[in-house]
């Protein structure tokens, strides 16, 4: 083995045998001595690295299909999603009101305030006009019609930001997801790209958000900032998520 | 009188078909060859095939997998005289996520995008024998003949970049 590969000489604790650890056998294929078989924590290791090698395979199938099959786009395509002036509305909303609330935005951490009633303004009405309400303040969390075309809606803290020198004006972010509102079960990790002019304030690791990914996106169209922002947020998301299972998404 | 039907001429049939085609696209993207340079690298790669053949030489036994390690060299070199890669990460940003109908297709694009970066950030060589091995399916004896290079060289190359892509796919672990 060269340098490149950690090898092992029989069992150490970092459980490899007869030169080679779990990862190596994953990745050769080759049958596992009888002592490798006999030790459950390899096995478990062993099992964990031939999942990963097939995700792996699974995943540069779909990279190079993906690839090889589109012709070079003219411009970044617009994703699909909700009717068009919903979607106008939506945006509208978002930046206009970020740009109303730019220095609060820039104190409190926030992204934006509720057009309607400024900080605290209700999405917690009670009966049956709440949904109305939250529509017409244009909160897109709290929208429906939005939710419905969502493919991913969570919150969590921002565990890194990278910038992609490649890519100029983009950022990576790696998001641990502590609530998932949509899907009901994402990943505890997921990680996505982002203009880096998408978010007025940027974002930090550490940051608390949360975040709304249309369909046929990996870049999410809307980022609130702060718990205390996002948490008047919930009540009306939870009851516009209801809503929204009763809609389709054309 | 029976009628023969003459067999057609070994030299006029496709060289490659069309999933094969297909896939040395594949290999070449994957390499970080431009998406406009594709078909170029196609030709090249049907162009060595049909002067394997104006030589008289034997065909390849597999013909897809010969072609796949022709457009991975291709790649290495494209990387290495052009200077011109193009980010495969970038590129699957711009398109966005896959068909809807494919259950979990977020949480695939971004696996998709994590595969993607580890990619870019590989070396050339230990990107040439991953894509090989898990895109192209050749086994590890296969590539290391057809590279040219020990057993042992391409069981470190792959192992490196495996380690690095998982690492890549699984965040979570360090959590």
């Amino acid at each position: 083995m060269t340098a490149e590969h950690d090898s092992h000489d029989g069992h150490d604790g970092s459980g490899g045998y007869a030169g080679t650890d779990a990862l190596m056998a994953a990745i050769t294929g080759e049958d596992l001595p009888d002592d490798a078989r006999a030790d459950a924590a390899f096995l478990a290791d062993h099992r964990r690295a031939e999942a990963d090698v097939t995700l792996l395979r699974q995943q540069l199938r779909l990279i190079g299909e993906t690839l090889a099959a589109d012709p070079a786009p003219a411009e970044v395509p617009a994703p699909v999603g909700p009717p068009r002036s919903t979607r106008r509305r939506v945006r509208a909303f978002a930046f206009g009101a970020l740009a109303t609330a730019a220095v609060a935005t820039m104190l409190t951490g926030m992204a934006w305030l509720i057009a309607q009633g400024g900080v605290g303004a209700s999405s917690d009405a009670r009966g049956g006009s709440s949904d109305k309400a939250a529509s017409d303040a244009g909160s897109p969390f709290t929208d429906p019609g939005y939710l419905a075309c969502a493919r991913l809606v969570a919150e969590g803290e921002v565990m890194a930001v990278e910038k992609l020198p490649a890519d100029a004006g983009r950022e990576r972010i790696t998001l641990h997801v502590n609530r998932s509102y949509k899907p009901e079960k994402a990943k505890r990790v997921v990680s996505f790209l982002i203009d880096e002019d998408a978010v007025l304030k940027s974002l930090h690791k550490g940051d608390r958000i949360l975040v709304a990914l249309p369909q046929h996106s990996a870049t999410p169209d809307h980022v609130l900032v702060g718990e205390k922002a996002i948490a008047r947020e919930r009540a009306g998301m939870n009851r516009a998520l209801s809503a929204s299972r009763e809609l389709g998404c054309d | 009188m029976a009628i023969r039907r003459p067999r057609r001429a070994e030299a006029e049939a496709d060289p490659l078909d069309a999933a094969q085609a297909d896939r040395v696209r594949a290999v070449l993207a994957l390499g970080g060859v431009p998406q406009d340079d594709l078909q170029d690298g196609l030709q090249q790669v049907l162009l060595r095939l049909l002067e394997r053949r104006a030589r008289g030489d034997d065909p390849p036994r597999d013909v897809g997998a010969w072609a796949a390690v022709v457009a991975s060299n291709l790649a290495v070199d494209w990387h290495r005289t052009r200077n011109r890669q193009e980010r495969v990460s970038a590129r699957l940003a711009l398109l966005g996520a896959p068909d809807e109908r494919v259950p979990d297709s977020t949480e695939n694009s971004v696996q998709a995008l994590a595969v993607a970066e580890g990619l870019d950030a590989l070396p050339a060589a230990q990107r040439q024998v991953l894509v090989l091995r898990y895109y192209a399916d050749l086994s590890v004896p296969q590539i290391a003949e057809q590279l040219g290079i020990p057993l042992g060289t391409v069981k470190s190359r792959l192992y490196a970049a495996a380690k690095l892509l998982r690492e890549r796919l699984h965040v979570e672990e360090a959590v």
